[in-house]
Parts: structure tokens; sequence; C-alpha cells
């Protein structure tokens, strides 16, 4: 008998995955599992919708029903798996990029009308699959290929967990960090029963995806 | 139960390095089996990791920080024949 990490959740034909050295997207994916799995929440029950971009990627290596859906549009599919069958429990896998760029719009309104579903939002700060453009969540003063490069990026930070806040509905919003598992796998355990639409962002140490970048993480 | 890493899987990212309590994950200096640039850590005495130990005593997942930080999915453990030359010696 092994004890592998939820090994009827992950499709180990797919493994390895395509994330980088020490990218926190699998990290979260352990603790978005560990959170499922302790829910008892069934593999027929539960869908996982993405959008585009490598947190994106992270249904397609889950063993259960997963939509791989169009850029930023990933909480819109979400809502339309949820009113075709309320009996679903849908979790949302996205990006900085995805959530607060081209979806934002999409967020908020989620947010507003208090679907029944959750957002766990990896939030690395840029746009890494594409080649490190500079996301809205850039901070003040980082370079990215895109950001001026003495100053760095110029406009101030998008809080999405304030937004998620402000736009009202939202039951529970939590963020913490991917080096944080213990806590990661918490929060999600009480939110995830409550009825209403949960925002879990975490800030992901996901590395931007450069080409010929083979030195290791760190 | 016994310590192994996936090596097949693994991407020499370390991160195991930095949560275990017990420093059992040491910075490889082997590359893989596939003598990619991914470079696995070394285990450093394993019998002294707290779920090979007492899982059985408390009947559950004990720790595992590696297992849950690990982003490749690649740390697991084997339950061991009991009487296998390599088995773990139980210390309290």
């Amino acid at each position: 008998m092994t004890t592998r990490v939820f090994e009827k959740w992950y499709r180990e034909d797919r493994l390895p995955h395509i994330f980088c050295t020490g990218c926190g997207n699998g990290t979260v994916m352990n603790c978005a599992i560990k959170a499922v799995d302790t829910m008892q929440w069934e593999i027929d029950d539960t869908v996982f919708v993405s959008g585009i971009g490598c947190s994106s990627r992270a249904p397609g290596y889950i063993s259960t029903d997963s939509l791989h859906t169009t850029h930023g549009r990933a909480l819109a599919f979400a809502t339309g798996v949820k009113m075709a069958n309320p009996d679903l429990n849908v979790v949302v896998f996205t990006g900085d990029g995805d959530v607060s760029a081209i979806g934002g719009n999409h967020f908020i309104h989620a947010c507003r009308r208090n679907i029944d579903l959750t957002v766990i939002c990896m939030n690395n700060m840029i746009y890494g699959m594409t080649g490190g453009q500079g996301s809205p969540c850039t901070p003040v003063g980082m370079i990215s290929t895109t950001t001026p490069p003495y100053g760095g990026a110029a406009e101030p930070v998008f809080d999405l967990a304030e937004l998620a806040v402000a736009a009202g509905g939202a039951n529970h919003v939590a963020r913490w960090t991917s080096y944080h598992t213990k806590e990661l796998t918490k929060p999600l355990r009480p939110v995830l029963p409550t009825k209403g639409s949960r925002l879990s962002r975490r800030w992901c140490s996901a590395r931007p995806h450069s080409a010929g970048e083979t030195s290791s993480a760190r | 139960m016994k310590l192994k890493i996936d090596e097949r899987r693994c991407k020499g990212c370390n991160l195991c390095t930095t949560v275990c309590p017990y420093n059992i994950f040491q910075e490889g200096r082997k590359l893989n089996e596939r003598g990619g640039i991914m470079i696995p850590p070394i285990l450093d005495r394993p019998e002294r990791c707290t779920n090979c130990r007492l899982r059985k005593l408390y009947g559950r997942q004990l720790c595992g920080a590696c297992q849950m930080i690990c982003p490749d999915q690649a740390i697991y453990w084997v339950e061991e024949d009991p009487y296998s030359e390599e088995s773990v010696v139980i210390e309290f």
C-alpha cells in the first residue's frame, strides 16, 4: 500500500505536470484537493472549472469533471454549471490575469450574485504562461516584460480580496501564500459547506515561464 | 512506513528541504534517472520521519508537510514488510 497524495483525485497518467520547478500551483492544487477530500465530496459530484493560464491547467490533472474555458470567463461557465445542476459542487481555479484583468467584471458580479461556488485565485502577480507580462496584480516598481525597464510597474495593485468584500455577497474571503499549506487547507474547510460564493485568494509563488529559463527555482 | 520520492515526478525545487522539521530532505547532487536537469533531494536518515514512526500508532496521517508542499506530488510513503531488511526502527 502506498500513500500517495490523494491518489484518486489525480490523473496519474497526466503527471508530472507542466508547472515550472518550485511553482506554487501544484501546492495549491494539493491543498484544494485535501480540503475537498476532507469535505467528503464525491468525484462525480464535483466540477472544477478554469479559464486560461498556468493556474487554469490545474483541472486537467484532476480526475473530476472539468471545464477548461475561455480567458476570464471561467466564472460565467461555472455559473452556468451551477444553474444547470445546483447539486454539483463547483470550484473555480483561476489566476490573477484571468480573474482580475479580463474576467474582472464576471468576478465582481459572481460575488454580487452570491452563487454557491468557490473561487481559488492563484495570484502570481504576472502573466506567467505568455512570457511575463505585467498584470493588474503586479506590485508597484516590479519589472516585467511590459512595464518600463526603469521604475517598473507604475499602477497601484488590484486588491482582489478587498474587491470581493466590496462587491458584497462573498461569504468568505481569505488570502494565504502557497507556503502556508495548513492554513490554505483550513479556511476552505468551514467555508466549503456554507452556501454562497467564496473567494479564496492565494498568493502563489509561481515564477514567470519564460523561454530558455532552465535554472533551478528560488 | 517508508518515505519515498518519486524521481520521475520530482523537479528538484527543494521546497521539501525548507519545511521538514527534521531536515530529512537534503539538497541532492545526482541527476535523476532520466538524466535531465532535475536534481531530486536525498534523504538523510528518513527513519526519523514522524509519519514513518507513528502513523500506525495514531492511525492517521501525521505531519505530512513535505507531501502537502510538494508541487509535483512526488513524496509518498510505502507500507513495508515488517521483516524486510530496510525496516524502519521505531524509536520513542
